[in-house]
């Protein structure tokens, strides 16, 4: 007890010295704890903008049909299983979809396309295209449609142009008809905006001649990352169809890597921060001992010994630690909180970065995250400490009486 | 998918002409004199279906592993450049047209107002997965000119003819052997053969008919060996030979009506 009040009494002595000595680790630690922030805000984008934006966490379709994206490879459209679906736990909500290939042509300019058939109601429980509409609506009624931005731009199209739609019908006829732009969308990945095309069901089945076919159903989950787990309670036939039920880390196996790797990246990221953190509480130490060589060397002739002036040292090192705990956490905090709500604008310098079908945007928003808090501090108290040990050693092996002398 | 629709617009194309598939568009001056009588029975078996000009209606049952179809269609054709086909059934597909100039196609689609030129890019597939190739069109028109023929079999009624390509000649075929009846020069049967010598592909003639003197098979059976369950099937309801239809008939305003 009179070790600990000797210590937190001895910071406050030279307060330029262990102000500094905070300040290091103040800054190591709030300074780590965004960074961490602002890459899991990062790794959030990236599989949202994976699966949010589009395919879904999990993805039920008849067996063989991911690898052609045949227009024959389709399945029923049941109702009752798609409400099967939601009662499953886990699953958020469910959207079917139809999905054809073909030619949309404003005037004299023609694009080859994606169209998908859903039902804008569904759809937008499950993918956030709906949030990314920058003009008109998402609720495309029949003979209407919601087309990428950049689509938009080489038709040259805006809102309630009116374009020509053609592909093959199931029935192996021309599937004509016109459609009417009432949404356009921007989503960041080239893909979606310079080829995608949103469609109300129905009508693509009509013009399709593919009455109550679909050919896929995506899902929404509670927890992406559980999306593995939730697929394995899903029916895995439809009135005998085959069914393919893959989450997204199986649809998106690259995608899966990077978050693994990313779990190591952290660990590595962390090392090194506070090696070099350490480094420097070491140094910082060691300048302690030499400044205080006489006043040691006074306490171990008046009888203390060599091990409560390790103590001693130990406990300085705590408390600066806690102090840095207190003063960085709060500030980590408060800039984790303030690139949560405004981001990390960095569109000056970067575009949109389109990888493995997934987007990273230039505005960076932090997350939130329990490891990426409690672990920065845990390891900063530790190297606090491990940092503070060899000086102590060295303060508590000084010869008193060289010591003396010196000062 | 842009190849897919390519293919389903080729072949639509190709299925829309396959009346006039087997027309010889090479004089016959131009054939060396031993090779003259066969390939000249060719050319008679293939301009069968034209004679100088022509109108009639047709039937064409498509099936395939997927689907169905069963479409009705008008004709006219003149010579062997101009050629112009409607659909008139299904309703949905009602009024969808191709026309033929020469070497150009037009499709129209009355639904969209659109007339569509389909390009030389375009000429290469199968379209609504019906078994006859846009190269019927372009290249069938001049087996006489591309194959050299010889005699296999010659029975009082049954000739069959074998066609093997020139050297240098681009063609689709490694070998075509036809069966036709003597002496009206019907055809039975024209078997077509890959590179390999495997046999890909036969159509089959029958329904013999004789109409303004010409003796013509009313049925033609399209069928894709390698899908041993599909077929195209034509069936002709009427054909009159020799109408009287002005050249400028066969244009992209007649195609829009």
């Amino acid at each position: 007890m009179l070790t600990l009040k000797m210590a937190f009494r001895n910071l406050w002595r030279n307060k330029r010295r262990t102000g500094l000595i905070i300040l290091a680790m103040v800054v190591a630690l709030s300074m780590l704890m965004l960074a961490i922030g602002i890459l899991n805000g990062m790794m959030a984008d990236i599989i949202a903008s994976a699966t949010d934006q589009y395919t879904g966490h999990i993805q039920i379709t008849k067996e063989g049909y991911p690898d052609d994206r045949d227009l024959y490879k389709s399945m029923k459209e049941d109702q009752q299983y798609i409400k099967q679906l939601e009662a499953i736990s886990g699953v958020v909500a469910a959207s079917a979809r139809l999905r054809c290939f073909g030619l949309l042509s404003a005037g004299n300019r023609t694009q080859a396309i994606e169209v998908l058939g859903v039902l804008p109601e569904e759809e937008k429980k499950v993918t956030t295209l709906s949030q990314k509409i920058i003009k008109g609506t998402f609720q495309v009624g029949p003979g209407e449609c919601a087309i990428g931005q950049i689509l938009a731009q080489k038709l040259g199209v805006d809102l309630n142009s009116q374009l020509v739609f053609l592909t093959s019908a199931a029935d192996g006829s021309i599937g004509n008809d016109f459609l009417k732009v009432k949404g356009i969308f921007k989503t960041g990945s080239f893909d979606h905006d310079g080829t995608l095309a949103l469609v109300k069901l129905p009508w693509l089945q009509d013009l399709l001649v593919y009455p109550g076919q679909i050919h896929e159903i995506a899902l929404r989950v509670k927890n992406p990352a559980q999306s593995p787990l939730v697929s394995q309670k899903i029916p895995p036939k439809l009135s005998n169809t085959p069914l393919l039920i893959r989450p997204w880390q199986e649809i998106l196996p690259a995608m899966k890597q990077i978050l693994d790797f990313y779990d190591i990246y952290l660990i590595v990221l962390l090392s090194i921060f506070y090696l070099a953190t350490g480094l420097g509480i070491i140094n910082s130490f060691f300048m302690i001992v030499y400044e205080r060589t006489k006043e040691f060397s006074m306490m171990l002739s008046l009888g203390t010994t060599p091990g409560e002036i390790r103590r001693l040292m130990l406990a300085e090192a705590f408390f600066m630690g806690l102090i840095s705990v207190v003063i960085g956490g709060s500030l980590g905090f408060g800039l984790l909180s303030w690139f949560y709500f405004h981001g990390l604008d960095l569109s000056a310098w970067m575009t949109p970065i389109t990888y493995l079908g997934a987007t990273i945007p230039p505005v960076l928003h932090t997350q939130f995250s329990y490891q990426g808090i409690i672990y920065p501090i845990l390891f900063l108290l530790g190297t606090s400490a491990a940092a503070a040990y060899i000086p102590a050693w060295r303060a508590s092996r000084l010869d008193p009486v060289k010591g003396m002398r010196r000062g | 998918m842009k190849k897919k629709l390519t293919s389903m617009l080729v072949s639509l194309i190709s299925l829309l002409f396959c009346s006039n598939v087997f027309m010889v568009t090479v004089p016959l001056s131009a054939i060396p004199l031993e090779k003259k009588d066969l390939a000249e029975i060719i050319r008679e078996v293939e301009k069968k279906y034209i004679g100088d000009s022509a109108k009639g209606s047709m039937e064409m049952k498509i099936v395939t592993r997927n689907y169905t179809r069963k479409m009705s269609m008008q004709y006219w054709s003149k010579g062997k450049d101009r050629f112009l086909v409607r659909i008139l059934s299904p309703a949905k597909d009602r009024g969808i047209s191709t026309l033929k100039l020469r070497k150009n196609i037009w499709n129209y689609l009355p639904k969209v107002d659109r007339v569509i030129k389909i390009p030389s890019s375009m000429m290469g597939g199968s379209w609504m997965g019906s078994h006859i190739t846009n190269d019927d069109l372009v290249k069938e028109t001049r087996i006489a000119e591309n194959y050299t023929f010889r005699l296999l079999k010659d029975e009082k009624s049954l000739m069959e003819i074998e066609g093997t390509p020139q050297p240098a000649a681009a063609v689709v075929w490694g070998k075509i052997v036809y069966t036709v009846a003597m002496p009206d020069l019907v055809p039975v049967e024209i078997a077509y053969f890959d590179d390999e010598g495997n046999k890909v592909r036969t159509i089959r003639y029958s329904e013999v008919k004789e109409i303004d003197g010409r003796k013509i098979p009313l049925t033609m059976e399209v069928l894709p060996l390698e899908k041993p369950n599909e077929s195209t099937i034509i069936h002709y309801d009427s054909i009159t030979f020799d109408v009287s239809i002005k050249d400028d008939f066969f244009s992209i305003q007649t195609l829009k009506k």
